[in-house]
This record gives C-alpha cells, structure tokens and sequence, in this order.
C-alpha cells in the first residue's frame, strides 16, 4: 500500500508535488526573500520530507515548490544521473508532480544536483537547485551559530579568512575540499554546498538563477542571475582547482572536472556523464 | 654676611596626558543593595556584602597610565586584580565605571564589531593560559599570530606570512616550527607565540594577567626579558597583574596594592617593595621567599 492509497482510504488526496500549497508557499517566500538578499542564509520552515534530512531534502522542498506541469526535470548526484540518491528523487518529482524527467541538461528547466555543477553552460530560463548539507560557511571555525550569524550581519569574515591562512601555511592551499567558501556580492560569505572547487570557480556571474536548499538546517540560500561570486582566496595565491591524473578515458577530454574510476586504477573519467556524452557524440 | 642663595623656581611641567584614565570602574557579582558599597572593602574586611551576598570585586576603581608606562597589580586571591584587568580587556560587562583609552574614547560603551576591533587592534591582553586568551591548540603558531593582521582586512599572504613570522622569530620562536600546531608547543613557546600575537598591531595599551605563572624559573626569566624588551619596542602602556612580586620588580615602573576589591597602596615599584606602608602590603612583602 503507498501513501496515495492511504490517502483515498481515508478520503484525502495527495497534493500536488507532494507538499501542501502552504508549504509550498513558504518555501517561495523563503527563496524570494534569499534572492533579495544574495548569499544570505534565510530560515525556512522546512518540512519532513520521504527521504532522510541530510539527503537532500532541502533540494528537494525548492524543487517541488517550483515544479510545474510544464517543467522538464533533471537530478544528478556527484554528476551522475544514475545514483540511487538520484533515481529515487526524480521518481518521486516525477510521480508527485507528474513532469517529464531527463538526463539532458540542455533539455532540463529544472536541475536538482548535489556536489557537482553541469559543466554544460546553463540558459537563464533554466533553474539550478543545489542540496547543502552545511549551509554556515564559518561552522568550522566559529561553532555557536549566534556568534557566526553576529559576524555575518556586521560583514566579518575573518574566521574563513583565518581558516585558509592556516590550509596554506600548513599544506600550501586550501584543503576545503568540496566545501570552499564564497564571496557573494564581495560582501556575503556564503557556502556554495559541497561542490569541487573547480565548479566554485564557474559560479560567477551565471545567466540563471542558483537556489541552495538546506533541509535539516532549515536554510535557503540564493544567487540570482549574473551574480558576482568568488572563491576565498588571497591575492597572491588564487585558488587552485583539483587536479587529476589524466585525460577521461571516454571522452579524451583534459579540461573536465574527472574522477578516478577505482582508487589507485589510473582510470580517469569525467564526472559530469551528460556533459561527458555530450562530448563523445557530438 | 653672606647673601641668600636666590630660590630658583623649577618650572612646572604639566604631566603627560594618560594613555588610559579609569574612574569608577565597579564590578559585582550578585544581585547588589543599598549596603553593598558600605559594608564591604578593606576596613569591613571582607568583599562578600553581609545584607545580600553580592561580590563587590571592584566597589568603584580609579587610575591612570601613562604612555610608555607599566603600571604593576598585586594582591592576593580574590582581591579584584583579574577581575580589574579583565574589565579593561573587555571581556566581561562591567557594572559602571568609564575607561578611556586616547585616541578610542570610552572603552565600556564599545559594542559589536567597534569593540572587536579594539580588542585586536588598541587594547590587547597576554593570559596565564594562551588558550584563554583565543589562541586555538590545532592551529599553526604563525595563522595564531597573523589572525590579529587578518582581522585588519590584510588580504595577501606573503606580506602577512613576513610579518607574523618575523614577529615570532623576534619571539625567539624557531621558523622551523611556525607552521607547527600550538598545541604541539610547550608552555614557554606558547606563551612566546602569545606574546607575538599581543604585539603583532603595536597596541596603545598591554594588559598582562599572571604572564609567567606556571612557567618554571629559566623559562620565566626568558619571557620576563621578551616582555621587557617589547615593552621598550613599542612604547605602550602596559597593566601587568601578578602575584610574584619579582615580575613586578622587573617590569613596573609604578605599582598598586589590591585588598577585598580596594586599591590600599600605591606607589613607585621600589618604594611599595622597599617601605611599604598598608598591613597587607607589609605582609605581601614579608612573605616573598628569600
């Protein structure tokens, strides 16, 4: 029995796109008021959704508040349209909302990732949801969370700052990882959701609209169209993107960002699939 | 007959202006009454108020230093002298009272950022402990030294990277391990990494609470040479606390005596260490060790 059933059982129907209109709504309030103040984390009332807090249920709550009949939808996780996190989110779009799904980016409105950014260049009339698991960009470095809100209102980003000094005097870079804090606007520091730092590097300026959903912290963060981002990073020392061992062994391509396939195998592949096939077919 | 020698009237120098004037200043611990400031003090003997219980830590403290100048605090436990020093370094509210410091202003009414700027930048304090001091165990010493220079808005590495490192080779702290964790250091090199990161921005004003204490006697002597030597560099008035009255022999050029939150004597270092006049601070000196 699903929970459609239970429902008609008990004379009830499912809304559309799974979440109530109310809730919907405060949801595009929340992204309204994000996008108005650019980089900004603004609360949210974030509801219990069918997939575990963590995993993606922030992406998710924008993507069904936004969702239409008219919406084409693409879900990709770590750029791959195949994970089971992914399958199973675009499932439930699919059959709540009843949207025709892809795995095109060209062909999505609506693009749901998490830890990667298309590397296919996005048209302004499409809409890019990133899932963030850690929306405070300062958690490392200034655990209460009313103290890192303090230094975020009087614009003191010293801690972030402090943070990459350390990385570079001790291991000559940042080691963020997936997870390097952005400049929005030169004012806000913001985290861009834990995606490499060679897409943190194309944030800038983009045609299109990015909302980032953090569902277990309640958080919606926004950039609008053609907003300036950068990566924290000194003047002198620009931030370094990951490196990899070699060409994609599908593609050829050396200018994707690439994943070893097994560790130690020397088997570089381009993260992106879609971009990926994109180039082998075209 | 000889002539009288004629007076010669020296002329009247005006004093300096003080780098920091406290009037006032009243700290307590409790919810305070009408009695609190009467019933307690040096006379009463006791700074805990009979009536209801409150602290009074600080029953309204007045003083001054000079530019350049260090101003020693002795007393024993509980008579006020961190409670003293942490109200000037702003780490805690205090109840009334006014601090200005020259060129800042009224220090007590600073609030937000303003006050986060003085802190790093005007008015700096070296704890016994470095890690109360906001220093941080898993970070580099030189990133605990540059935090100071990264709060000023310097945003390029290598000028920073020659400052703070430079500033921590003047402390005697090997450049093989400025990239080294502080909490990998030993109590004498952290509080040497301390002290670059006091006097990385050349404060106004030094405050130094109990800076030696724990350290044993070569590693004393050592910082006690560096603070000295730092003190001269950069001309700033400097507060130091402590209970060791040889650091304050060393260091200040004038001293105060704190008993049950009072100033009860007060004076040049020698003439409190050499004749001293209060009961508590005959017996404070009559109890240093030979």
């Amino acid at each position: 029995m699903t929970v459609a059933d239970l429902a008609r059982a008990h004379a009830q129907t499912m809304p559309y796109a799974y979440l109530d209109e109310r809730s919907k709504r405060e949801v595009r309030r929340a992204m309204l008021k994000a996008l108005a103040l650019p980089g900004r984390q603004v609360p949210f009332a974030s509801r219990e959704m069918p997939v575990a807090r963590g995993w993606g249920s922030g992406g998710l709550q924008v993507t069904l508040s936004m969702v239409g009949p008219g919406d084409v939808v693409k879900v990709i996780d770590q750029g791959d349209d195949g994970s089971l996190n992914a399958s199973s989110m675009r499932d439930l779009i699919a059959q709540t909302a009843a949207v025709e799904t892809t795995t095109r980016t060209r062909e999505a409105s609506i693009i749901q990732s998490r830890h990667r950014i298309p590397e296919i260049p996005l048209r302004a009339d499409q809409l890019l949801v990133l899932q963030m698991p850690h929306p405070e960009p300062l958690r490392r470095v200034v655990p209460d969370p009313a103290r890192a809100a303090a230094m975020h209102a009087e614009g003191d980003a010293t801690p972030a700052w402090v943070e990459l000094y350390d990385d570079t005097v001790r291991h000559g870079g940042s080691t963020g990882g997936a997870d390097h804090p952005i400049l929005v606007d030169g004012v806000s520091l913001a985290s861009p959701s834990p995606v490499p730092r060679f897409d943190v590097l194309t944030l800038d300026r983009r045609p299109h609209p990015v909302i980032l959903g953090a569902g277990r912290l309640a958080r919606i963060t926004a950039l609008p169209p053609w907003t300036s981002v950068q990566p924290l990073a000194f003047a002198d020392r620009p931030l370094r993107t990951e490196s990899a061992g070699g060409p994609c062994e599908r593609c050829d391509s050396a200018e994707s960002y690439r994943v070893e396939g097994n560790p130690g195998s020397g088997r570089w592949r381009c993260s992106d699939v879609d971009a990926c096939t994109d180039r082998r077919t075209t | 007959m000889s002539l009288p020698t004629p007076v010669v009237q020296a002329p009247r120098l005006a004093p300096p202006p003080a780098l920091l004037r406290v009037e006032g200043l009243r700290r307590l611990f409790g919810p305070g009454c009408a009695s609190c400031l009467t019933s307690t003090g040096d006379a009463a003997g006791t700074n805990r108020c009979p009536a209801c219980g409150t602290i009074v830590a600080l029953p309204g403290i007045d003083l001054e230093v000079g530019p350049g100048e260090v101003l020693g605090i002795v007393g024993e436990s509980g008579s006020g002298k961190s409670t003293l020093l942490r109200s000037l370094a702003l780490e805690q509210p205090v109840d009334g009272g006014r601090a200005e410091l020259e060129g800042v202003g009224e220090l007590f009414a600073l609030e937000g950022r303003a006050r986060r700027d003085v802190r790093t930048r005007a008015l700096t304090i070296v704890h016994q402990d470095p890690f109360s001091a906001g220093l941080r165990s898993q970070l580099a010493a030189e990133t605990n030294v540059a935090e100071r220079l990264l709060a000023r808005g310097d945003r390029r590495f290598e000028p920073l990277s020659m400052e703070a490192g430079g500033m921590l080779g003047r402390m005697g702290v090997h450049a093989g391990r400025h990239a080294d964790p502080l909490g990998t250091f030993s109590g004498g090199m952290r509080q040497r990494v301390q002290l670059a990161r006091a006097l990385i921005r050349r404060p106004q004003l030094l405050l130094l609470d109990e800076p030696t204490t724990g350290l044993d006697p070569s590693v004393q002597a050592t910082v006690l040479s560096l603070i000295a030597r730092s003190i001269d560099r950069t001309l700033a008035g400097t507060v130091v606390v402590t209970h060791d009255l040889g650091v304050v022999r060393l260091l200040a050029d004038r001293t105060i005596v704190m008993h049950h939150g009072e100033i009860v004597e007060e004076g040049t270092t020698d003439q409190i260490l050499e004749d001293p006049v209060h009961p508590h601070t005959q017996s404070l000196v009559a109890s240093r060790l030979p």
